[in-house]
């Protein structure tokens, strides 16, 4: 098991000096002039050139990508050019936000996803079954920025229950509110396609033999369902969770747009278009490592569970 | 059931004829949007791109569906909108597979250290916040519809690599594989000749699969306002106009909505059907 | 089996109803003295110094104050500075200062505070963008080039006043000093500059302080009780940031916001409800917009294409479509109410006939059609214009090819003469023609200075020169008009419109101005129902 997790955490350093490489060429191919945002209007062409120089901007693509891995493997990944503030300070002010929604999303997820596929598997084949299966191809469908203008318009246009937004201290005695909506948004598709994996897992495990014996011995179906049945339907549902995390984060830039909440979605949508490189980068760095890191999570997790996949596992890795 | 067993192998042969009724209405539904998409200068009555500030929100006879805040036939935007959303769709799933073709092949069939270095890279890919990737892409590329292609097709690739690899590394110790290599098939021809073939059934699942979420990703970036040129009718460029106007005009995000919706639909639920048939191994999830 | 079905929907049922009541939001602002506003970004640094843009300077001039300020009105007023005088020669500036003003971290307020302030933009160390405001000054340039310690101009003459003495006479000076850059910090904090700290939550003299902010969500504002001219009206004022207009409209209509600012797109909903259509204030804003030529290359160094150009656009129809009328079409750079504008027509207005003509003497008809690359921003608003404008020009071949950019690739390709056309505005710093006419057109700012069109023409050049020495106000309005007469002679733009802003005040709001220039506006005459 700690080989797994070394090799495991080993193979990530590769990769994350890898995103970090092709993160940084595309921020060096993309047009437009930092400084020229940082000098606004009215400002000389001298000032610019000497902002430029003071970013560093004047060096060449090598020497700016090693003095960057260098800050960053010491634990520095810069400050914004915009604000002058150290990004990790800032990227530590967004995540709990980003953070608080993708775990309202998850639970709002988990319990849909898992209920409704429940619902699905017992009522294998009928009406509900067929409903249940139309709404989770639907949710997995919709795109997020569509589903969230529209409860936007249902809920707030329309009846009127608009939580107000997730910051203003003043108004909102309880900030959790706000993020239901937008929390919800975000968690539809991964509960639509929860529900189609424990739909399955829970068919498959219903139909096996020692599923079948319990029901022989006459054991309430309750306890069937959630002792035997459930239990063995949930280990697939652990890699999704996984898988789901880097969904969370490209939908919380569109919810976080439409539903305007100050999390590291929108956080990173803004440094790209006024080009804070040191920004995005720290973003995307920091982004991949919470996946990577989630990720290996669940695998140990699901090796843990399940002996039989660690050696698989264990033999692909090395293969 | 009693379906005799010659009657039974004559319906494994039409896959068509496996299809559920679901199956069935979502390819009916690719055809439909299809022949829109190629059609579309026939069928829709007005130029999608003609501006008049005199038709502002006008409901004219002959704008069947009315007209946007440009003034613009909202039919025949939707219309066309179907042929980008097909374009970029296909032509991104193409570009992804050639890439997820050629990495994963290599990968699965010489296996060692080719296969490590390969597989980190798809690690990387896998990891990488992809919207923001596509993003960033999109602004250094300026805008433009080869540039949404290759940004969606950037972030897509590595899926596929990833499910070909573990596809040819099955099949490259298959006594077929085996007796090529002895009989001294160079790598390529066995790659192209008896790997290949053998991973179609799921690279057509996955390709099906992949439109949906090409479709999607279509959208979103064109909704963030960084997808192709914004005067061109596109499903998702109409839902971000319509943002503004929701309130007043909700139409204007409804139709294009309900159409990107319905594209994306039919193609997980055809996808699904054909993994179903093809690749019954990892029935049941998308 | 039916017996877990129906738990389980109970479940799903349950949850449903339970998470959309706790949904449901209870409008709490109701009795407490706030007023709820918004910006659209994240002032990136409330750094009088640093800050570039509208959002920061919304904030700061509540936070700040400079020697004088524009009233509502558009009147110069005075502001820590009690009284001025100004020499004979228009060269030396003595401001009286007042005597009764602390910093909000208690400092006093003296001359040496302006001393420091000011000499601070032009320090080579700050490394303002904005030293533009004060390179008038006598010794500016030494101190910017690190030459000097200290900019001669600059000097205190005892505890309440300072001297301000420019290189030559520049008429437009004392409007300089209501800029954001001009704002008076307290000196004894400098060794706090440093860090990003203090301009986190910064000191001012001004009549609020920042008592709390969280980042790209909201900064608190609490009514600073010292203030030099009583206590403001309201306590407390909230600035949030919201990025998105539709969400700041939702806000506003479930009384969470007490102000929006209302655009094209929902402009005509709010004027259409009873509760809101008198509250509507429609403030003719300074600004141009104009779509700029790279008047130095080919083909818009072709003055007839460029007079075509603006020939053949009909403003009017655009305008009562987007703006139903709460616009003007521009026949000159200086919007309405400025000094330099008086309105005579300047023939560029709407004539296909002369347009056509002009168009086919450059050289361009039906077999050899027009086609230009029209670079503009990449944005919603942006398009809903230049749409239209294209519409407009196909009916006389001229194919218009939209280039939408982001904001930084956009400017940076204006900058280094890329765009040969491109779609951009301008906004006002100050009620001043010079502020419509210098930066724009003189040769000595091109590219990021303002003058993106790259136009150079030295007589104009001269003129412009020339007339900011002249301090007769009226003998200065009319030389600008006759400089803007000439620049519209070589129509480096299409002029397009000058466009009023508009907002709408919410039911608990009791009294509000707003200002022309947002960033004038301290925030003393809001007033909130109690």
């Amino acid at each position: 098991m700690l080989e797994f997790t070394i090799r495991r955490i080993a193979a990530t350093i590769p990769v994350l000096i890898g995103i970090v490489f092709v993160i940084f060429s595309v921020l060096y191919l993309i047009p437009g002039d930092p400084a020229l945002t940082i000098a606004g209007p009215r400002a000389s062409q001298a000032t610019v050139e000497r902002i430029r120089t003071e970013m560093g901007l004047d060096q060449p693509f090598h020497i700016r990508f090693f003095t960057y891995i260098k800050k960053v493997a010491s634990g520095d990944l810069g400050t914004s050019v915009l604000t002058g503030r150290p990004v990790l300070k800032s990227i530590c002010e967004k995540l709990p936000y980003t953070l608080k929604l993708a775990c309202v999303a998850m639970i709002i997820s988990v319990v849909l996803g898992i209920v409704m596929g429940i619902i699905s598997a017992v009522t294998k084949g009928k009406l509900i079954d067929r409903l249940c299966t139309i709404l989770s191809v639907t949710g997995i469908s919709i795109p997020v920025f569509l589903s969230g203008l529209v409860f936007l318009y249902i809920f707030a246009v329309k009846l009127r229950w608009f939580p107000a937004s997730a910051s203003s201290p003043i108004m909102l005695k309880n900030p959790l509110m706000a993020f239901l909506l937008p929390a919800f948004t975000l968690g539809i598709r991964s509960a639509a396609f929860l529900a189609r994996i424990v739909r399955s897992s829970m068919i498959e495990v219903l139909n096996q033999d020692f599923i079948r014996t319990a029901r022989a011995k006459g054991l309430s179906p309750w306890r069937i369902l959630f002792r035997h049945g459930l239990f063995n339907a949930l280990v697939p549902v652990i890699t999704v969770i996984g898988l789901d995390l880097s969904s969370y984060l490209n939908g919380s830039v569109i919810v976080e747009t439409i539903f305007d909440l100050p999390g590291i979605g929108r956080f990173a949508m803004d440094a790209i278009l006024q080009r804070d490189y040191p920004i995005i980068q720290g973003v995307v760095l920091i982004g991949a490592l919470i996946f990577i890191i989630v990720n290996l999570l669940m695998d140990l997790i699901y090796a843990w569970i399940n002996p039989k996949i660690r050696d698989e596992m264990m033999g692909k890795s090395a293969a | 059931m009693n379906i005799s067993p010659e009657k039974k192998q004559v319906l494994k042969k039409t896959a068509l004829n496996r299809l559920t009724l679901a199956g069935k209405l979502s390819l009916l539904g690719i055809i439909l949007v299809t022949i829109v998409a190629i059609f579309a200068p026939y069928i829709s009555p007005h130029d999608p791109m003609e501006t008049n500030p005199e038709r502002r929100w006008a409901d004219a006879s002959g704008y069947p569906l009315g007209c946007d805040n440009l003034g613009q036939c909202i039919l025949s935007r939707i219309i066309h909108g179907a042929r980008l959303s097909l374009l970029i769709g296909f032509a991104s799933r193409i570009l992804a597979l050639l890439i997820g073709l050629i990495v994963g092949l290599t990968a699965g069939y010489f296996g060692g250290w080719l296969d490590w270095a390969l597989m980190r890279v798809v690690d990387m890919f896998l990891a990488f916040p992809s919207l923001l990737l596509s993003i960033a892409i999109s602004m250094f590329m300026g805008s433009g519809l080869g540039t949404v292609i290759f940004a969606i097709a950037i972030v897509g690739w590595a899926e596929m690599a990833r499910i070909i690899r573990s596809a040819t590394l099955e099949l490259r110790s298959a006594e077929y594989v085996v007796a090529a290599k002895t009989l001294g098939a160079t790598d390529l021809r066995i790659m192209l000749t008896h790997i290949l073939p053998n991973c179609m059934p799921i690279i057509t699942v996955i390709f099906t699969m992949g439109m949906a979420t090409a479709v999607l990703s279509e959208a979103s970036l064109s909704f963030l306002g960084l997808g192709v040129d914004p005067s061109l009718p596109t499903w998702g460029g109409m839902v971000a106009t319509g943002k503004d106007f929701m309130i007043s005009n909700p139409s204007l995000v409804i139709y294009p909505g309900l159409c990107i919706a319905f594209l994306v639909i039919v193609f997980n639920v055809f996808g699904d059907e054909l993994r179903d048939i093809l690749d019954p191994s990892r029935k049941g999830n998308f | 089996m039916k017996q877990i079905l129906s738990v389980s929907l109970f479940f799903v049922v349950a949850l449903l109803i339970s998470s959309s009541f706790t949904g449901c939001c209870s409008n709490s602002l109701d009795n407490i003295d706030v007023f709820s506003t918004y910006i659209s970004s994240e002032p990136s640094n409330l750094d009088p110094a640093r800050g570039v843009d509208v959002n920061e300077a919304v904030v700061q001039s509540r936070i700040f104050d400079g020697l004088v300020r524009y009233n509502e009105k558009m009147e110069l007023v005075p502001d820590l500075a009690e009284s001025w005088e100004i020499s004979e020669d228009g060269c030396e500036y003595i401001f009286k200062l007042r005597s009764n003003v602390t910093f909000h971290n208690g400092q006093k307020f003296t001359s040496k505070d302006v001393v420091f302030s000011l000499d601070r933009i032009l320090d080579p160390k700050t490394a303002s963008p904005r030293t533009w405001v004060l390179e008038k000054i006598d010794g500016a340039d030494e101190r910017m080039k690190g030459k000097t310690s200290e900019t001669s101009g600059i000097k205190a003459l005892d505890e309440y006043r300072v001297s301000i003495r420019l290189k030559e006479p520049f008429a437009p000076f004392m409007s300089l000093l209501t800029t954001p850059a001009c704002y008076i910090l307290p000196s004894e904090s400098k060794d706090s500059f440093k860090g990003s700290d203090f301009f986190d939550k910064p000191a001012g003299t001004g009549p609020f302080y920042v008592k709390d902010r969280v980042r790209d969500s909201y900064i608190h504002l609490v009514a600073n009780e010292k203030y030099f001219l009583g206590k403001p009206n309201v306590g407390n004022i909230l600035v949030r940031i919201i990025t998105e207009n539709l969400k700041a409209e939702l806000e506003f209509e479930c009384d969470s916001l007490d102000v929006l600012q209302l655009y094209p797109s929902n402009y005509e909903r709010f004027k259409a409800m009873p509760k809101y259509a008198d509250k509507i204030v429609d403030i003719p804003a300074l600004n141009t917009w104009y779509i700029g030529f790279n008047n130095q290359d080919a083909p818009f160094n072709d003055v007839r294409l460029r007079r075509a150009l603006n020939l053949l656009l009909d403003r009017e129809k655009i305008i009562k479509a987007i703006y139903s009328g709460r616009a003007v079409p521009a026949i000159g750079s200086i919007p309405p109410g400025i000094s330099g504008f008086n309105g005579k027509d300047t023939g560029i207005g709407f004539n296909p006939e002369e347009g056509k003509r002009l168009l086919a003497e450059a050289g361009y008809n039906e077999k050899n059609p027009l086609k230009i690359e029209l670079y503009q921003k990449a944005q919603q608003s942006a398009f809903e214009i230049t749409r239209f404008i294209q519409g407009e020009y196909k009916k006389y071949n001229v194919i218009l090819e939209l280039k939408p950019m982001e904001w930084s690739a956009l400017k940076d390709a204006i900058n280094k003469g890329e765009a040969k056309a491109f779609f951009m505005n301008w906004f006002g710093d100050y009620p001043d023609g010079e502020n419509f006419l210098y930066p724009l057109f003189h040769s000595k700012n091109w590219g990021s200075g303002g003058n993106r069109a790259r136009f150079k023409n030295e007589e104009i050049d001269k003129l412009l020169e020339e007339a900011v020495r002249i301090t007769d106000e009226k003998l200065r309005s009319e030389a600008y008009d006759r400089i803007n007469r000439k620049v519209v002679e070589q129509a480096p733009w299409v002029y397009l419109w000058h466009c009023s802003e508009s907002y709408v005040s919410g039911p608990r709001v009791e009294n509000i101005d707003f200002y022309p220039m947002f960033f004038c506006d301290k925030g003393l005459s809001i007033r909130i129902k109690k």
